[in-house]
């Protein structure tokens, strides 16, 4: 339940498992958590990409070069804006379905009908 | 990614660094693109319609909660939420594994300032050891025994990213700063020679305060042995002899008037209603008479938190294993302060500084604001 108990405190009903959004599907929960990883990876590639393509601009590189770069402030800017684009390409039909939720008086209606 | 701030901070590869600012992106867009999405959702079409029909959103957001997880999209996001949450510990981990026995050597260097005490006796309280808290795996008591910093290490990185740079960046010390000012602002003649931080964790608040009184003795408690252990090594990095060990706040082995200053910093929140009073009564026998007790803490009252906020905090209590986290919006803090025998107790607003100035005009309002803008602070003075 969701009372805080004397003390004060709120826990799932059994705090030793971890949080379940999808009962009887956990399979659900898991796939979001790989995508959410991949997004991760995805990520990495193209941040070693980017680090390419800018010492590409500056002449020869090699791994070492790679590894040792760091981006600058800018550069960092660029990268988080493109990232945040590439998170919101991946992450559209969430987004598109929250838009539509807000334009549903259908739906909306159910939800107000709680079990109170 | 510059240069690390102190010797103890983990050293990120170039893709150990690319998949840290993608957490930090998630976690952006999860909190800035899709949360607005349901806080106007429950907010502005809900709140109103159910006000329509004489309901109170307010009141009823444990039920509107579980209205919400009908919906797939809901139950999507806050998976989401958790995963990017689970990301952040996993990768983190992974970093500090990587480089775990050069850290462990640099903090065995007998020649630092400071000490560490540890009690292989210690059990930490229930509200600790339920759940692990901010889902960190292992929880702040995780240790591995003589000589481990993992968990340190692990908190040291991943604050940095978790406070989205809100916090003073790496160094993670604003709410130090900001503790001192409010230090300033209220008690303008006095400089502390004994300072005890409950609740330390690696010393991101304890080092700046030490900053700001080179003579005294400074102590840090908390639970983990791992964490204290990454503390001392950290701060005597950053030049701060400081002296930790392993402790309950609600209960520790310094004699009475042991100190002139004691301080908490994001602490209250992951107690429990039992544990306030016994804490606040603590600091009280800690102090000697004229001594100060200062807490700084979120700046979130449950009274005035919107339908969505209710809900997102149920969310944050249950998911993000917050389990205090409503409870500590509802209590009376200042009360319990009172209760304890505190005198001269004042509770309000502190803006958050990253340098204290004892010099400068005093700034601590009794105006509300967002989190990292202001902290809530609480302090009295023991008679
Ligand atoms: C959010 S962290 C505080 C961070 C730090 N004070 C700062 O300002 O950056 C909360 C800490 O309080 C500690 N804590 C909570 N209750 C405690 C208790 N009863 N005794 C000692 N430490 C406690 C936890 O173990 C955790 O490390």
């Amino acid at each position: 339940m969701t009372e805080l108990d004397p003390e004060g405190l709120v826990f799932r009903d059994d705090p030793s498992k971890r949080s379940s959004f999808f009962a009887g599907q956990a399979d659900v929960g898991r796939l979001l958590g790989m995508i959410t990883a991949l997004t991760g990876e995805i990520a990495m590639l193209r941040a070693r990409l980017d680090t390419h393509e800018r010492l590409a601009a500056e002449g020869g590189f090699d791994r070492t070069k790679v590894e040792a770069y760091r981006p600058d402030a800018t550069a960092l800017a660029e990268r988080m804006a493109d990232d945040q684009a590439m998170i919101g390409r991946v992450f559209k039909p969430l987004s598109d379905e929250l838009d539509r939720l807000l334009e549903d008086p259908v739906v909306q209606k159910t939800l107000l009908e709680t079990d109170r | 990614m510059s240069a690390t701030p102190h010797a103890m901070m983990p050293e990120a590869t170039h893709d150990e660094a690319a998949r840290f600012a993608h957490v930090v992106g998630l976690k952006n867009f999860l909190m800035r693109q899709l949360e607005p999405k349901w806080r106007s959702l429950v907010d502005e079409k809900l709140t109103p319609q159910l006000a329509a029909e004489g309901r109170d959103a307010k009141g009823e957001y444990r039920s509107l909660e579980r209205s919400l997880a009908r919906l797939g999209a809901y139950r999507t996001w806050q998976q989401l939420t958790v995963s990017a949450q689970e990301e952040m510990w996993r990768s983190v981990g992974e970093c500090v594994d990587r480089q775990l026995p050069e850290l462990e050597r640099r903090a065995s260097d007998p020649t630092a300032g400071g000490s560490v005490r540890t009690d292989p006796q210690f059990r930490p309280p229930r509200y600790l050891s339920t759940v692990d808290i901010h889902l960190m795996p292992g929880g702040y008591a995780d240790d591995r025994g003589e000589g481990d910093v993992r968990q340190g290490a692990v908190f040291d990185k991943a604050a940095a990213l978790y406070h989205m740079g809100r916090n003073g960046g790496e160094l993670n010390d604003v709410r130090g700063h900001t503790l001192v000012q409010h230090y300033f602002d209220r008690f303008p003649g006095m400089t502390p020679e004994r300072i005890l931080d409950m609740g330390c964790t690696v010393g991101h608040s304890t080092t700046a305060i030490a900053g700001y009184f080179p003579q005294a003795e400074v102590h840090g408690i908390d639970v983990g042995g791992a964490l204290l252990r990454y503390a001392r090594a950290r701060s005597a990095s950053l030049g701060a002899s400081i002296h930790y060990s392993q402790q309950n706040a609600e209960q520790t082995d310094f004699a009475d008037g042991s100190f002139d200053l004691v301080v908490s910093s994001a602490v209250l929140h992951e107690t429990s209603f039992k544990a306030l009073p016994r804490i606040m009564r603590e600091a009280h026998r800690l102090l000697r008479p004229g001594g100060v007790m200062m807490h700084l803490e979120v700046p979130l009252r449950f009274d005035t938190a919107s339908a969505w906020n209710r809900v997102r905090g149920l969310f944050e209590a249950l998911h993000n294993n917050e389990p205090f986290w409503i409870g500590a919006q509802q209590a009376d803090i200042a009360q319990t302060v009172r209760d304890a025998g505190f005198a001269d107790v004042a509770s309000g607003y502190q803006p958050a500084v990253r340098v204290a100035d004892r010099a400068a005009e005093p700034r601590f309002t009794s105006t509300p604001g967002p989190v990292h803008v202001v902290w809530y602070l609480l302090s009295g003075v023991k008679r």
